[in-house]
């Protein structure tokens, strides 16, 4: 997005601007990194200039932020964190199979209820973000001013607020065989979360990884995530997201994904939670024969506003990238699929496949569906689909005339079209679980209570 | 045009052959590329508020018509020049152009616009002529109104048709002879403030064709407009208003061409259709502007706004258009389905080569009841040009049952071009249906081995397997104009394979 031209910006954005700029400068006071001092005051200067994107922005005219600029959200009180969730309350969450586990509450790791960090797996290493800035010297190159963090607005208020978050290294050859899975816990109202992360996968090595966001109560509070991975030489990534926190709640999240050749990248999103949520995959293959997999399923009702997007750069020869984004959405839900798989000239005997389907379950629901293709190499095989309606009758009469009550066979088509892309998760443990997620909020959200007819 | 060449050659007489020469080698395909001399009344370069009084006062228009013009300059002197297509262009210097060219023939009338055939300027209808357009009326099958440059020399069968109460005449003599129709439609469908192209054309409109046909009449031959620019830095601001009335049917044809020119020229026209209930309007355009030279050097600039709406029940749009001229299309030809069970239709073929810039599309607007819409677009880019579809579906709250279906597919011919794809589609109704499908490939080794091996050479090989790739749009094509298409598919992919 190049906007040289000074932008107009609202009253109540500059005051949300000036709020978030004030908070960053207040992180800067107590900051011993010089990197990332310098860092959060580069973001602050592209937030003052840019602020927050409007409708007339392409990338932003579905997903309006108006409810979010209203907002005057705080940092997490570092000092006062204790054990503000009890292992009980943690239970509600823990999935059925054995893990290796990570839990931030409110934005910070939480060493109590985390796993021992320093009696990993071999192979596997994992920092809390606070802690790597102190030990390593090489974080502040993560923010050269080019970065491709700063090519989007929540990145760069992610730098500006940067507090806490994880990194994670898996070294050559090894396959951790359990999946790490990391909790985000919202307990307080009226704050927000940065949590910046960086996952590296060196030659060879394997890896799951569960991140999931959910909330306490309903609490009213902001989530705003940068994820950085690389996946080096033939290396493979599972990574499954989920996304369930309070109907009151924002949620944004970046991820930023170099791929080297040969390497499998697999990733799942499912969006169920938060009044705005953009989950957003920036995946870069950068080698030959590199095959990834992005997938995502999506459930809204009432106000919520569910986005989703990907952008997939083809760069070398023999990529194959899959796609395929479910939205299910009723009452006055708003879903914004934007897809873009770009094949750059060099990138011959790329293999390209987007589907977005979509159904609207009431007639205020919207869908706005943005599947692009920009390709400049000839030899290759792209394709994307995008279709929106509302169950085919045949289907709910074909049911009922097997003796299924219509509201149950509404609920069962509906189950089955939203369940397809969580057939790409490739652990059986995990599938079955985000099965249940989804099925569990699909069912019992709401969705099916009044849309009878 | 010779003054610039002298200007820019200084070299020996020898070396400016050869400039001509390798001109001329590079354009050997583009028959529409000569020009003709006649005398003209051309405006001096330059647009300010003077020169839209200038043009109105040129036109003897009325009161209305220029305030009209007026309001829009207005308009478009607050507004930037966009630049969000996936076309790249320097900015243009709109003061750089002259916004009135005309033929004027010493011996003929000067009075124009009485209504009765004019006497048309020798070297323009031979102009005409060359171009394979009957404006004589030689054509049993076809009324053509004649554009040259920034007025219409000619419109034929206008007896005829009036017979039928159909009004087939010149844009300039509608705001003449017919105010009360021109001012109860103009700007309905494409208001002036619509875009900064539309708003350009409102102030400083040239000429165009305006048509209406009358209730429950089925006009009996093809209506066509034939667009030619002639001079060098003129821009031409067509203004076209085609009105079908309740139950009616026309086809209506539109073919374009310009002189070989090294520098831009700006084609920036307005087009609206009006359907009532129950009438059929069938609008094809075959776009064989000047393309530019092999080096992206001049050209036409195709920044169009055409647009049509089905304003009663069962009215039916259908755009049919072959898109192969032109440096830069800039053109979204759409449909407002406004009436119930109303049907839009959007047919394109749209070919570049060379450094050819296309992103044409289509919006289909869906606001009554059971709206259909189908779009079949075809991009085939060869050489170093970018094709794009940009097209847009959007299904209002109020239109139950609508249905679409979008298929675009892109051939890339060579490894040096683009081809892209950006439809947005926004569905506001559940019970509608929308389906959106885009492949890209490029032309099988094996079909075209099979092909060889039958003795078919490589490039009629290749035309053969275009054509057939575009099959889907030709056939929506009137018959003429359908061969016309597959010709200039063949000329403009000459070259491209080697």
């Amino acid at each position: 997005m190049s906007n040289k031209r000074t932008r107009k910006i609202s009253p109540m954005a500059t005051a949300a601007v000036e709020h978030y700029v004030g908070l960053s400068n207040s992180l800067n006071t107590s900051e011993v990194s010089s990197g990332v001092f310098a860092a959060r005051q580069h973001a602050q200067s592209l937030l003052l200039q840019l602020a927050f994107p409007t409708q007339r922005d392409e990338q932003w005219q579905y997903t309006k932020l108006v409810q979010f600029v209203q907002n005057r959200f705080e940092l997490p009180n570092l000092n006062a964190q204790k054990t503000t969730l009890s292992k009980d309350e943690l239970e509600q969450f823990t999935p059925p199979y054995e893990r290796i586990q990570l839990i931030f509450v409110d934005g910070v790791l939480n060493c109590d209820l985390s796993d021992d960090l320093s009696s990993l797996p071999n192979g596997l290493r994992i920092q809390s973000m606070r802690d790597e800035l102190q030990n390593s010297t090489s974080v502040a190159s993560w923010f050269s001013e080019d970065a491709l963090v700063f090519s989007e607005p929540f990145g760069v208020l992610n730098t500006a607020l940067f507090t806490d978050g994880f990194v994670l290294n898996v070294a050559e050859n090894s396959a951790i065989e359990l999946p790490v899975w990391v909790l985000h816990v919202q307990t307080q109202d009226n704050q927000i979360s940065t949590l910046t992360n960086r996952v590296q996968l060196a030659r060879n090595a394997e890896l799951t990884l569960v991140q999931q966001f959910v909330s306490l109560s309903e609490v009213q509070a902001c989530t705003n995530v940068v994820t950085s991975i690389e996946v080096a030489n033939s290396a493979r990534m599972r990574q499954v997201v989920l996304q369930q926190q309070a109907e009151a709640s924002f949620y944004f999240h970046n991820q930023f994904v170099s791929q080297a050749s040969n390497s499998d990248f697999n990733t799942f999103y499912a969006g169920m939670g938060s009044v705005l949520s953009r989950h957003q995959n920036h995946l870069s293959m950068d080698g030959e024969h590199i095959e990834n997999s992005q997938n995502s399923a999506c459930l809204a009702r009432q106000k919520q506003v569910v986005d989703s997007r990907t952008h997939t750069l083809h760069n070398q020869e023999w990529g194959a990238s899959r796609q395929l984004h479910k939205y299910v959405l009723a009452d006055s839900a708003v879903g914004v699929f934007d897809g873009m798989i770009r094949v750059d000239r060099q990138a011959q005997k790329t293999d390209g496949q987007m589907d977005n389907k979509n159904l609207l379950l009431s007639n205020t629901a919207k869908m706005n569906s943005k599947p692009q293709l920009e390709i400049y190499a000839d030899d290759v095989k792209c394709s994307h689909g995008s279709a929106t309606g509302q169950i085919n009758p045949d289907q709910i009469f074909y049911l009922q005339a097997r003796g299924i009550p219509r509201s149950q066979a509404i609920e069962m088509i509906t189950k089955a079209f939203l369940m397809e892309p969580v057939e790409t998760i490739n652990r059986s443990e995990v599938k079955n679980w985000v099965g249940k997620q989804l099925s569990n909020a699909l069912l019992t959200g709401g969705y099916f209570s009044g849309g009878d007819k | 045009m010779l003054d610039e060449k002298n200007i820019t050659s200084s070299g020996s007489s020898e070396t400016q052959y050869q400039e001509i020469n390798d001109l001329l080698d590079k354009n050997q395909h583009y028959k529409e590329g000569f020009f003709t001399s006649t005398h003209v009344e051309t405006f001096e370069k330059g647009l300010n508020e003077a020169v839209v009084r200038a043009i109105s006062a040129k036109k003897n228009e009325p009161e209305w018509m220029l305030a009209f013009r007026l309001k829009a300059f207005k308009h478009w002197q607050t507004l930037d020049e966009p630049h969000w297509a996936k076309a790249e262009y320097t900015p243009l210097d709109y003061q750089d152009y002259s916004y009135y060219s005309a033929p004027t023939c010493g011996s003929c009338d000067t009075e124009e616009g009485s209504g009765s055939e004019q006497e048309i300027d020798p070297e323009v209808a031979k102009a005409f002529a060359e171009l394979g357009v009957p404006i004589m009326g030689e054509d049993a099958n076809i009324a053509v109104d004649a554009i040259f440059d920034s007025v219409s020399v000619s419109t034929n069968k206008r007896e005829d048709l009036s017979k039928l109460g159909i009004i087939f005449c010149s844009f300039s003599e509608a705001v003449q002879d017919y105010p009360e129709l021109v001012q109860k439609y103009m700007g309905t469908v494409v208001p002036y403030h619509d875009n900064y192209f539309a708003a350009l054309n409102s102030a400083v409109a040239s000429d165009g064709t305006f048509v209406y046909i009358p209730e429950n009449v089925h006009c009996p031959i093809d209506l066509s407009t034939y667009f030619r620019i002639n001079e060098a830095k003129t821009g031409q601001f067509e203004r076209t208003i085609l009105v079908a009335d309740k139950g009616s049917y026309v086809s209506y044809l539109e073919g374009c061409s310009a002189p070989v020119r090294d520098t831009y020229q700006l084609h920036a026209a307005v087009v609206e259709v009006i359907v009532m209930d129950d009438a059929e309007v069938k609008y094809s355009t075959v776009q064989n502007w000047y393309s530019g030279t092999d080096d992206g050097e001049g050209g036409i600039l195709n920044f169009v706004t055409k647009r049509g709406i089905c304003e009663g029940k069962n009215a039916k749009l259908s755009w049919t258009q072959a898109e192969t001229g032109s440096a830069i299309t800039w053109k979204y030809p759409s449909c407002i389905l406004k009436g119930d069970n109303s049907i839009g239709e959007f047919y394109s073929v749209a070919l570049t080569n060379r450094r050819q810039q296309a992103d044409t599309g289509t919006k289909m607007i869906h606001i009554g009841k059971n709206t259909r819409s189908t779009i079949i677009s075809k991009g085939i880019s060869a050489g170093f040009s970018d094709n794009t579809y940009r097209g847009m579906v959007k299904i209002l709250p109020s239109a139950e049952g609508a249905r679409n279906f979008t298929q675009c597919d892109s051939m890339l011919i060579g490894d040096q071009c683009g081809a892209h794809t950006f439809p947005y589609i926004e569905v506001e109704n559940a019970t509608a249906q929308v389906e959106h499908e885009a492949t890209t490939s490029r032309i099988g080794e094996d079909q075209l081995f099979y092909c060889k091996q039958r003795g078919i050479r490589e490039e009629d090989a290749i035309s053969m397997i275009v054509n057939g790739f575009c099959k889907e749009v030709f056939s929506e094509l009137p018959l003429e104009f359908a061969q016309e298409a597959e010709e200039l598919l063949a000329i403009s992919l000459e070259g491209s394979v080697g």
